[in-house]
């Protein structure tokens, strides 16, 4: 059943993506499609040399769930989470040492974090519970 | 047609008759179409182990590559930004895919049985004399 789809777009700069939990039968490409259990886009306005940081960001927002782009640390904004390939920096001071390197400095414009089943409510299911109302039965 | 339909109609059923239990295993995927462009979207399942068969993974896939494909006729492509898109919309874009690619494969059946009829009737042929000849030869030897 499809629940949701979400596109990223950013004609002129680049989107980066992370697929986590893939199955080893599922397709990876780094074109095409890739299917998991965690699936991440982010958008940037960046040169095509800043894809593999945008790659690690895909990924740094995979594990940490950042609920914004910018905002308060304590409020969850991923430019305030420390970085997860280098933890004595944020994700902003990343972005900031990348673009010293390049010829433009790399913007993060948005993001998108699906993971399998999140908001879904299941149905709590207590199995000794049952088995008791079980065994009371006459 | 009347296949295509009777088909849909028994799928429909199915459909109405689980629709009640809750799907909160699935897959996602992802469908990258250009640097700048990819799509993502969340295909549930009842059970992770549905989930995790090959049949399901390229079903979402797939899905996650027709939603791509409706983005871009969509026009939304040239916006800057996540965009959500609507499922009602995706569902039904995705219907009109699949008959696209329905139709040409019924007009290639129905070119090709004029000759599979002929086959067919070759075949009836063929096996009615291999029965005569077999009967001439269990047959008593001519005096």
């Amino acid at each position: 059943m499809l629940r949701r789809a979400a596109s990223l777009h950013v004609p002129d700069g680049l989107v980066g993506a992370y697929v986590h939990g893939a199955a080893p039968t599922a397709p990876t490409g780094s074109d095409g499609p890739a299917v998991g259990r965690i699936a991440v886009l982010v958008g940037a306005d960046a040169d095509p040399a800043k894809a593999p940081l945008l790659r690690q960001i895909a990924q740094h927002i995979a594990g940490f769930r950042p609920t914004a782009l910018d905002g308060a640390p304590e409020s969850g904004a991923l430019l305030e989470q420390p970085f997860l390939f280098n933890d004595t920096v944020t994700v902003r001071a990343a972005l900031a040492a990348a673009s010293i390197e390049g010829t433009r400095q790399p913007r993060l414009l948005a993001f998108e974090r699906y993971e399998v089943g999140e908001g879904i409510e299941r149905q709590a299911i207590d199995f000794a519970a049952e088995v008791n109302a079980q065994l009371q039965r006459p | 047609m009347w296949l295509t339909e009777r088909s849909e109609e028994l799928g429909r059923a199915k459909a109405a008759k689980v629709e009640g239990r809750t799907a909160a295993n699935g897959a996602v995927a992802l469908f990258r179409v250009a640097p700048g462009h990819a799509c993502i979207v969340e295909v549930n399942s009842e059970t992770d182990f549905a989930a995790g068969s090959a049949q399901f993974m390229a079903l979402a896939a797939g899905i996650a590559e027709a939603a791509a494909k409706y983005a871009a006729a969509q026009g939304v492509t040239s916006t800057v930004g996540v965009h959500a898109l609507p499922i009602e919309d995706l569902r039904g874009y995705m219907g009109g895919l699949r008959q696209q690619c329905q139709r040409p494969l019924l007009a290639d059946m129905r070119s090709l049985l004029p000759a599979l009829m002929r086959n067919a009737q070759a075949v009836d042929a063929s096996a009615e004399r291999h029965r005569r000849v077999g009967h001439h030869q269990r047959g008593r030897p001519p005096r």
